[in-house]
């Protein structure tokens, strides 16, 4: 690990990029993931990589799907409207086994919307980020170290599952500043990629890359291997942080920026004397359901706080699976829930003394 | 630190370096000392933690406050209000300005230059050794030129606001001080002062031109 440095939430996924070998960037311009984009056009010139501003979503992520397709480590980034835009080839990448990293630095919606800090596109990162049976890997940090850590995990498990993996964060994580330490270039684990459009020299056969199958039983077949590789990453890839659950009687549950405020919020009603913990997913998909399930037999209830109208929160009571009563707060729009309005909502569940 | 007590200052520097909590502290000290003071927020280019946040607390104190017309709203779009224009008419009123990061954000002080200048303002490179775009001397002259060129005015002095947030102590400060000489001497700009944490003032004594500042950008688990 290199000094510590003050960076933006933004700036970090970029940095941890780059050191992680990202050289091939490839974007279009959108709030509140300025600085990514701004920080790529700054460094990857000087480092003989690319930094393009493609002329729109649709274009940026097929040139990710090229530089994939190669073998390289690429990048996009984007919020939410953005990725709307970019579902249809993160569906390509999916159907096509290709690693890569993109960054969703969400923002109010539906729509154009807002551009203050949402988690509102929880269900597009882990239900439908393209059409067909596929899901993305999906990462949610909660701190600036966190971002730069996870996107090296995110490349690493991309490449090996050959899965597309998302680092869903939202504004308030983008454009905070906290201190970093980088890790140094050449840490970075090392995948098999016979796979990779290279140029087969006359010496091996044709690498084929693509997601058209001219017939239903191959499609099928495609997906259900697919889906095996899936099953590995849901038993093996789970990250999840459990904080002060050990005596807790409620749990909340959150994830990002949120998981922040919760814990503030917990540390007040702690004061109180309310025995209250935290479950925070890192991986929103694979979702940790067995941590979930686990707190059922020692909490009374849960709280999801989500800054939505409540998309986790379907992922908590299927884990419950109605064992314990789920409750919900948050705000949506861009509003960002403060740690008084969740000690409030705890309280309201009956846990006050 | 006379060069702050100049009827016109321009607060510049690369994004995260520190300027708008610089310029909110600038605002109250001044006000403090009894100056009638306004505080304009020029950032055309940050949507999120900038000086707008406080009007609030400004208006409070008898800080009159100008900000972009959209300032902390969705609309996305650099636009700016005329009351800076009617501020600049007034030449006992003392005007902080607020500027946004990077050339990008220092285009809109080009706007204002022309009627500047003839004022001689002071025009303050804010700097962090801690941000890695400016982790050197000569990068962050870089962004000083390009600066400069954006926004039609020239540094006058250096401020040096090195922080690690929460994890700033005393040694931050000092590990930053070869980094500031050299800026200065590649730079041929004074330095105004050392803009650090006021807790942490005690411990740096031995240090000229030590400006005690508090810290006002947070965020909302900050209580």
């Amino acid at each position: 690990m290199s000094e510590r440095v003050l960076v933006k939430g933004n700036e970090a996924l970029a940095e941890a990029a780059i050191r992680a070998g990202c050289r091939h960037f490839f974007g279009y311009p959108i709030t509140p993931q300025t600085e990514v984009a701004t920080y790529m056009a700054r460094k990857m010139p000087k480092i003989g990589g690319t930094y393009l501003q493609a002329e729109s979503e649709v274009a940026a992520i097929n040139m990710v799907y090229g530089a994939a397709a190669a073998g390289v480590r690429v990048m996009t980034s984007s919020s939410s409207p953005g990725i709307s835009l970019k579902s249809e080839g993160i569906s390509y990448l999916a159907g096509s086994d290709l690693p890569c990293l993109i960054i969703n630095i969400q923002r109010g919606g539906p729509g154009l919307g807002g551009i203050q800090p949402s988690q509102a596109d929880y269900w597009q990162a882990t239900r439908a980020p393209g059409h067909g049976d596929l899901h993305l890997l999906v990462y949610a940090p909660n701190n600036v170290q966190e971002m730069v850590n996870l996107v090296f995990e995110a490349y690493d498990k991309a490449e090996q599952y050959r899965v597309p993996a998302m680092i869903l964060g939202d504004g308030l994580l983008g454009q905070m500043m906290e201190p970093v330490s980088f890790p140094e270039e050449g840490e970075i684990k090392q995948h098999d990629k016979s796979w990779a459009v290279t140029g087969h020299k006359n010496q091996r056969k044709h690498n084929i890359v693509n997601s058209l199958y001219l017939k239903a039983d191959e499609l099928e077949k495609t997906v259900l291997d697919r889906f095996e590789r899936y099953a590995q990453i849901e038993a093996n890839e789970v990250m999840v942080e459990e904080y002060l659950m050990e005596d807790a009687e409620y749990a909340i549950v959150a994830f990002g920026a949120t998981s922040r405020i919760a814990k503030a919020a917990i540390q007040q009603l702690r004061d109180q004397g309310v025995k209250v913990g935290l479950i925070r997913p890192i991986t929103l998909w694979p979702f940790p359901k067995e941590a979930i399930a686990k707190a059922c037999d020692k909490v009374k209830g849960f709280l999801t706080v989500e800054m939505s109208m409540g998309q986790m929160l379907d992922d908590v009571r299927l884990a419950v699976n109605g064992r314990k009563p789920v409750e919900f707060f948050g705000h949506t729009g861009g509003i960002v829930p403060t740690p008084a309005e969740i000690v409030e909502a705890v309280k309201a569940m009956g846990g006050a003394k | 630190m006379k060069e702050l007590e100049n009827k016109r200052v321009i607060v510049l520097g690369h994004y995260g370096s520190g300027k708008t909590n610089f310029a909110v502290n600038l605002a109250l000290q001044r006000r403090a000392a009894g100056c009638e003071v306004a505080l304009c927020d020029l950032d055309i280019v940050n949507p999120y933690f900038r000086s707008a946040d406080f009007a609030g607390k400004m208006e409070e104190m008898g800080i009159e406050m100008v900000s972009p017309s959209f300032a902390g709203t969705n609309v996305d779009v650099p636009a700016l209000t005329g009351r800076l224009d009617g501020l600049l008419a007034n030449p006992d009123r003392q005007i902080i300005v607020d500027v946004g990061g990077d050339d990008a954000g220092a285009i809109a002080v080009g706007r204002y230059a022309r009627k500047l200048l003839p004022e001689e303002p002071t025009v303050l490179y804010i700097v962090s050794a801690c941000r890695p775009i400016t982790d050197t001397p000569q990068a962050a002259l870089e962004i000083l030129r390009e600066i400069e060129y954006a926004s039609h005015v020239k540094a006058t002095h250096i401020v040096n606001c090195t922080n690690l947030g929460k994890e700033t102590t005393a040694q931050t400060i000092r590990g930053s001080l070869e980094y500031i000489d050299e800026l200065c001497e590649l730079s041929g700009l004074p330095l105004c002062c050392h803009a650090v944490r006021s807790d942490l003032a005690a411990e740096l004594t031995d240090i000229d031109r030590i400006l005690p500042v508090e810290i006002f950008v947070k965020v909302p688990w900050d209580l």
